[in-house]
């Protein structure tokens, strides 16, 4: 029995279907969304007790038997190649499997195509995407990617990325369907980044044509979202305006760029060893711009320091994170020049973590005027070592929680913070990316160069 | 006439029911009913009224408040508190608020 607002009944049918129930729940009439404020009429409760005593005692589900079932393929026609393909995407639109913008046909052919990235099997399943519970088989990963014109050598990333947000801890259910506006980034290292062409470099967040691999890969991940998971908006995930990223965040760390003594972040910060192939994947709200100077003098270097927790320090962020442990704050990425002033200066990547932490300790009266004494006792209980009644607090347990990662091509003047998903008890995530035999792989790439050229050498 | 024809893969992937959903009660009263909350949207002020009604309709009920169990997000769903559900011998649960 649930007790809903109105407009929430589809991400409640979703959560039971994603729970493995039919797709039905023995849920109340939606009460009006005015009841769930401060001081509100709960008056709607009492007139419809009938309704809460009828579900626990009367309702009968629709669905009585287990088991799985797959969709059939659907026909589209048109007097010509342009028109069927029109005709197509405006079927996608009408049964919401479209994200809106134009999506290449998922014929058998181009899925077959697309399935030649992996060397596992179509029908091998990595996980179901919630709310809804769709299965996300390699097959129907095939799809989303065909849709989202990916290419087959994406296949292995988009596989992994979907792996690492599906690990419970991520709480992807979480993402998809909360009135906030979280998106998955995902962090590629290694050297698949370079060979497959996701973007490291200027304009890393997007677009720039000669790096198209992670625009296609995040929007099948986007695609995966909405018709694996029933991530639509307005219906099961109810996210108040959105956060325009149709492609997500697909990018990779600058290895190249990296200053000489600072190991790529999966090596540093997630403890894989250099050279493999990860994916980091971390649920984001915000993509912040931070402006600073070049980090040249120590006083440079404070200035780009502040203008980072600038960013990280928010009301908003003060009371979520603090008492987290295992939590993460954001990430900064920044480019060359900026890692390689810090550098210069004598500072490794935990180094520039542990300057971010230190400068977000907040004095106790700001901290006293905006967290209630609620929220302060949980922090303190939390972590009572870090957190203490009446001393100054930092935005999170601890400095690895802000995490640092180099991109953006070779100027300063301009960095990004990725501010975290909104919520404590979200988790970062990375997963080893499984490749298919070099010699399919080596295939794949010549047929890349082929089509789109040489790769840039540019940063 | 149509000159082309395409089959299209749905992309809503397949889906599977492993579970069905308990047997509904003939009657609340002589039956446990436990409360859990998110601790959001005015699940303090809704759950203590909702056990007030279902205990005066149904008088040999026994009504677990939601302050019984862990509070929050994800509290309300961990394996301690799905533990304490089948200790406190809940033959229901309202779950709430909001989604």
């Amino acid at each position: 029995m649930v007790i809903t607002r109105e407009d929430f009944s589809g991400v409640v049918i979703n959560a039971f279907a994603g729970l493995g129930f039919g797709k039905e729940a023995p849920f109340v009439e939606e009460f009006p969304d005015e009841m769930f404020r401060d001081g509100s009429d709960l008056t709607p409760i009492e007139r419809n007790l009938d309704k809460i005593i009828y579900g626990l005692t009367k309702w009968e589900p629709r669905v009585k038997t287990k088991g799985k079932t797959t969709p059939q393929k659907v026909t589209v026609t048109g007097k010509d190649y342009v028109e069927a393909i029109d005709n197509m995407n405006n079927l996608f639109l009408r049964n919401l499997w479209s994200d809106g913008l134009p999506l290449i046909p998922p014929t058998e052919e181009r899925v077959n195509w697309i399935l030649r990235g992996t060397d596992l099997s179509p029908d091998t399943d990595i996980a179901k995407i919630l709310p809804r519970g769709g299965i996300a088989s390699v097959k129907a990963l095939a799809i989303c990617l065909a849709m989202a014109g990916g290419r087959p050598e994406y296949l292995p990333v988009l596989i992994a990325a979907v792996e690492a947000f599906t690990v419970p801890e991520f709480r992807h259910d979480w993402m998809n369907t909360t009135t906030g506006a979280v998106f998955p980034a995902v962090i590629v290292n290694g050297p698949i980044a370079k060979q497959i062409r996701i973007n490291a470099g200027y304009g890393c967040l997007g677009p720039r044509p000669a790096y198209p691999a992670g625009g296609r890969i995040g929007r099948a991940i986007r695609l995966v979202l909405m018709c694996l998971g029933g991530g639509i908006a307005g219906i099961n995930t109810m996210s108040i305006h959105g956060n325009n990223r149709y492609t997500n965040a697909v990018i990779a760390e600058d290895e190249a760029g990296l200053p000489p003594d600072w190991k790529p972040f999966s090596a540093e910060s997630r403890g894989y060893a250099e050279g493999t192939n990860v994916v980091t994947v971390l649920p984001v709200n915000d993509i912040d711009r931070v402006m600073s100077p070049a980090v040249t003098t120590k006083e440079n270097m404070q200035r780009c320091v502040n203008e980072y927790v600038q960013k990280i320090l928010c009301v908003s962020q003060l009371t979520r994170y603090m008492g987290d442990e295992g939590g993460f704050v954001g990430m900064a990425l920044m480019p060359r020049d900026m890692a390689g002033g810090f550098a210069r200066l004598g500072f490794s990547r935990a180094g520039v973590q542990k300057l971010l932490w230190e400068k977000s300790i907040t004095p106790w009266a700001t901290i006293e005027s905006v967290i209630n004494p609620t929220q302060r006792q949980m922090i303190m209980k939390g972590n009572p070592s870090v957190f203490v009644e009446g001393k100054p607090w930092p935005i999170t347990a601890r400095p690895e929680n802000i995490m640092v990662v180099v991109n953006g091509g070779a100027q300063s003047d301009h960095a990004a913070y990725l501010r975290q998903g909104g919520a404590s008890g979200y988790r970062v995530i990375s997963k080893e990316v499984k490749l298919p035999a070099k010699v399919k792989l080596d295939k794949l790439l010549k047929e890349a160069e082929l089509a789109l050229g040489p790769p840039s050498e540019d940063p | 006439m149509a000159d082309v024809k395409l089959e299209l893969y749905d992309p809503t992937g397949a889906e599977e029911v492993t579970q069905s959903f308990a047997p509904r009660l003939a009657d609340l009263n002589g039956k446990t009913i436990g409360l859990l909350s998110d601790g959001l949207f005015q699940a303090h002020r809704t759950f203590p009224l909702i056990q007030g009604l279902l205990q005066k309709r149904f008088p040999k009920a026994r009504i677990i408040p939601f302050n019984e169990f862990g509070v929050g997000r994800a509290e309300m769903e961990n394996e301690q508190t799905m533990a304490r559900v089948v200790e406190k011998g809940c033959d229901a649960v309202i779950t709430g608020n909001a989604a």
